[in-house]
């Protein structure tokens, strides 16, 4: 799964997960949630980490901690380290969904599919009627090629119609499977919600090419290249970002490319945090500008 | 099926078993062996990318007694060496029989200095004798085989190129009987100003830590297409369209008739770009990869390919590619569905989750236990030391790999079965029946270490050992090895192919063993296109298929 769209759907996890911010009755620990979820929304992973590591070697019972920091882990690609992260969240509440989720995800990313699709399918057992646990479930069953993938991820889009990535991995298997025209629909429908994505732009063109739509399949491929060019521009300077946070130059550049994803919220909040050290950073300006955003510096 | 060959088969089924609780593989150490070459590649530090790929090996008949010879390439030490370490030059092994290796670099003109990449073997001047070519960073080397396992160096009549070559695929590109080179380049790399972290800008950390800069950042070279003109190679990348393509950074390549319409096409994996895939029309080419699928992995993912290799592995008779990857991807397996189409198939199939933690250079699909299908090898290692540092979920040294193909399946042998279980930073690896026991038996690179020799123990003169049967076939004049024909019998499909794996040449001979063996002629497909057949002749034995000496095929 590509990193950046796994990034948007751990923010997701962590904005719907409602014991994130309400439950904890400690309010030093949803002040520092709250810091760290803000960081990771501006690709400050590295300061997030080491946030969440100082404050949980004082204080580790708490759970949506430990979460945090695994996604942030894996947001590094730092698996083995999210895994273990992942764990001690687990340990403290087993019945926490978005830890189980992760930790599936983590294992399929090491390449331990057996493990993957035994949190999915614990977590489905435990939770029917979260999509998000029969997506996981159905993705990593798709990716193994068992047709049990397609009744696990048609539940999850119809638990929530608006799941794009479950759309998306339903075109995948119908794909596998040479049904190509329903294949077609999904990545449409996929595409419909998250249009930035270049994976499934470059499902779509291949699925147009196998049933002969050549100037469709072709449009779709020119597309993918375009949104796969910016998403490497984006990796390639988040990898930068970690190496040295205080690159303000790399930073600005980064909103601009978020912009050119259609990320406008991700890069007015970067373009922001580099006015408020540098206010005449051209870069950062201009993305504001483009993004039609107050520059209330 | 003949009665003949199902009783022997048949006892071999029910004596399986037995048989397959032993090693596949046993390491032959040097002192027995003979095959004695250690590798220098740069500093220990490896704190340019330069000092990271290591070197090629070949293995080829250059004195015509029908088995196989080894040349090891070897490196430089630019920015420092090892410890204790003395920089060979490339050095020649004669094959005595048995396993049995004498260094014959002396006198024999392989004595080859400078970083020694990629090899290629092949017939330029049409004597039947096996030249050459070796792709260096800086100006390429080709031998000419004057016979007795001496070379003359004939470098000069190449064309000038100074660029960092890596693979390089000998195949008949333009279908006139003789053999061409499809060589990849890397990147552009200054000895005298190395790219480093913090100078000039310089972002290079990989996990957090320093580590040297590359391949990103640095500017990729263009891969060229060498025709060979009566005996010259020069260079027909823009006549054959090969200059079309924005240069990469080009690691492995491999030819072969992918959608079996009679002509080479080639495919190159690039390091953390898009794969190419030239469809040869006509004897020019067109690249297509990503339309094809081959390109990218199965979700748009540009990945790091280093080695590569075709073949038939789930028996519909048409040729699957497969790549080796950087480590945190998987190893991709591409299903060939016929119609110019690829599918990425490496979960489905399960090569690609246990590849997850390898960085993987050498690749083959061969049939190692001699059960009738292709199983996948994979020599790996990483090419950052500081892989050993906490979190990196990888590894500097690692094991080769063995993936067991059992209908269509792919399941990681276990260490006490492949043999494979020595921790090293394996580099290239190349494959062939050295002993001619019936077996594929490897030669691996070790960066900065021995070259290691891996004896297939599939066959080892037990009565029980598989049955099998295997050809050498021969184009003619020009392609003595037959590169590129397509070889079938009964369901089985293998390429005569040398080039594949990464920076190797191989063994160009073909194999078959399981129920392929009860086919009772031989069908051939020449790099022209056109088909030839022959009876199937004596199992446990090679046979010689000369082009013209067939029966036609319509």
């Amino acid at each position: 799964m590509n990193v950046l769209a796994l990034g948007v759907l751990v923010a997701g996890w962590w904005t719907a997960s409602p014991t994130a911010q309400d439950a904890d009755p400690r309010p030093a620990r949803a002040a520092l949630v709250a810091d760290c979820v803000g960081l990771l929304k501006l690709d400050e992973t590295g300061a997030a980490i080491a946030r969440l590591e100082t404050q949980l070697r004082a204080d580790r019972e708490f759970a949506d901690g430990w979460l945090l920091l695994g996604n942030a882990l894996y947001l590094e690609k730092r698996y083995g380290a999210a895994i273990r992260a992942f764990e001690a969240g687990l340990r403290l509440e087993p019945r926490k969904a978005p830890l189980a989720l992760s930790l599936g995800f983590c294992h399929f990313e090491l390449g331990h599919a057996d493990d993957a699709e035994r949190f999915f399918a614990a977590l489905v057992e435990l939770q029917p009627d979260n999509p998000k646990a029969r997506y996981g479930y159905g993705f990593v069953l798709g990716k193994r090629g068992a047709p049990e993938a397609i009744a696990q991820l048609e539940r999850a889009v119809q638990l929530d119609p608006k799941y794009w990535r479950a759309h998306d991995a339903l075109g995948d298997v119908r794909f596998d499977r040479g049904e190509f025209a329903i294949a077609e629909a999904s990545y449409r429908e996929a595409l419909r919600g998250e249009g930035w994505r270049p994976s499934t732009w470059y499902r779509l063109g291949l699925c147009l090419q196998r049933q002969k739509k050549r100037t469709e399949a072709t449009q779709a491929l020119a597309k993918y290249r375009e949104l796969n060019e910016l998403v490497t521009r984006v990796d390639g300077l988040r990898t930068r970002l970690s190496a040295e946070p205080a690159d303000d130059v790399a930073r600005a550049q980064l909103a601009n490319a978020w912009l050119d994803l259609g990320q406008s919220a991700k890069a007015v909040g970067l373009a922001r945090l580099v006015l408020s050290r540098d206010p005449t950073n051209a870069v950062a300006l201009g993305v504001l500008a483009r993004a039609d955003a107050p520059t209330d510096r | 099926m003949p009665f003949a060959f199902v009783v022997p088969w048949l006892c071999w089924i029910a004596s399986c078993a037995v048989a397959g609780d032993a090693p596949l593989f046993v390491e032959i150490p040097p002192d027995r062996s003979g095959l004695a070459h250690v590798s220098v590649y740069g500093s220990p530090e490896k704190d340019f990318i330069l000092e990271t790929n290591g070197p090629g090996i070949a293995l080829a008949d250059f004195d015509g007694d029908g088995d196989l010879d080894v040349f090891c390439g070897n490196g430089d030490a630019l920015y420092g060496k090892p410890e204790g370490s003395d920089v060979s030059p490339c050095r020649l092994f004669r094959n005595d029989g048995a396993l049995r290796f004498v260094d014959v670099t002396e006198g024999s003109g392989a004595a080859l200095e400078g970083f020694c990449n990629g090899v290629a073997v092949l017939d330029v001047d049409g004597d039947g004798r096996r030249d050459l070519f070796v792709a260096r960073h800086g100006h390429d080397v080709l031998l000419r085989n004057v016979g007795d396992l001496k070379f003359e160096d004939v470098s000069s009549t190449l064309p000038g190129d100074d660029a960092w070559g890596t693979s390089v695929a000998a195949f008949d590109a333009d279908g006139d009987g003789d053999v061409d080179l499809y060589e990849t380049n890397y990147l552009a790399f200054d000895v005298a100003k190395p790219p480093r972290h913090g100078a000039d800008g310089r972002h290079c950390t990989w996990f957090g830590h320093v580590v040297m800069c590359g391949p990103e950042g640095l500017r990729p070279e263009a891969d060229r297409l060498l025709r060979n003109d009566a005996g010259s190679l020069v260079d027909a990348s823009a006549a054959l369209g090969v200059a079309t393509v924005a240069p990469s950074f080009g690691l492995g390549v491999l030819a072969a008739d992918f959608d079996a319409d009679g002509r080479t096409d080639v495919y190159v994996a690039n390091d953390s770009m898009a794969n190419f895939v030239f469809w040869n029309r006509d004897g020019t080419f067109l690249e297509d990869g990503l339309a094809a699928g081959a390109a990218v992995s199965g979700d748009g993912r540009e990945q790091a390919g280093m080695g590569v290799d075709v073949g038939d592995v789930d028996g519909d008779g048409r040729l699957d590619l497969f790549v080796t990857n950087f480590s945190g991807e998987p190893n991709t397996l591409y299903r060939n569905d016929g119609d110019g189409f690829f599918d990425d198939v490496s979960f489905r199939s399960n090569l690609g989750p246990a590849s997850m933690p390898r960085l993987g250079w050498g690749a083959a699909l061969l049939d190692v236990d001699r059960d009738g299908d292709l199983d996948a090898f994979t020599s790996n290692g990483h090419v950052y030391p500081q892989a050993d540092r906490p979190g990196t979920d990888t590894a500097y040294r690692q094991p080769c790999d063995l993936f067991v193909n059992t209908g269509g399946r792919f399941d990681l042998a276990p260490a006490e079965r492949s043999g494979l279980g020595t921790l090293a930073v394996h580099r290239a690896a190349a494959f062939g029946d050295l002993d001619d026991d019936g077996d594929d038996d490897v030669v691996v690179a070790v960066l900065d270490g021995p070259v290691r020799l891996l004896r297939n123990d599939a066959r080892s003169g037990r009565d029980d050992d598989p049955p099998w049967i295997g050809y050498r076939l021969d184009a003619g004049p020009g392609n003595p090895d037959g590169l590129g024909a397509t070889v079938a019998l009964g369901p089985a499909v293998r390429v005569a192919k040398s080039s594949y794996s990464f920076q190797a040449a191989n063994d160009p001979r073909v194999v078959f063993a399981g129920a392929a063996l009860a086919a009772e002629r031989v069908v051939v497909r020449w790099p022209d296109g056109s088909r030839e057949s022959f009876p199937r002749g004596a199992l446990g034995t090679w046979h010689p298929l000369v082009r013209g000496e067939g029966t036609d095929e319509p």
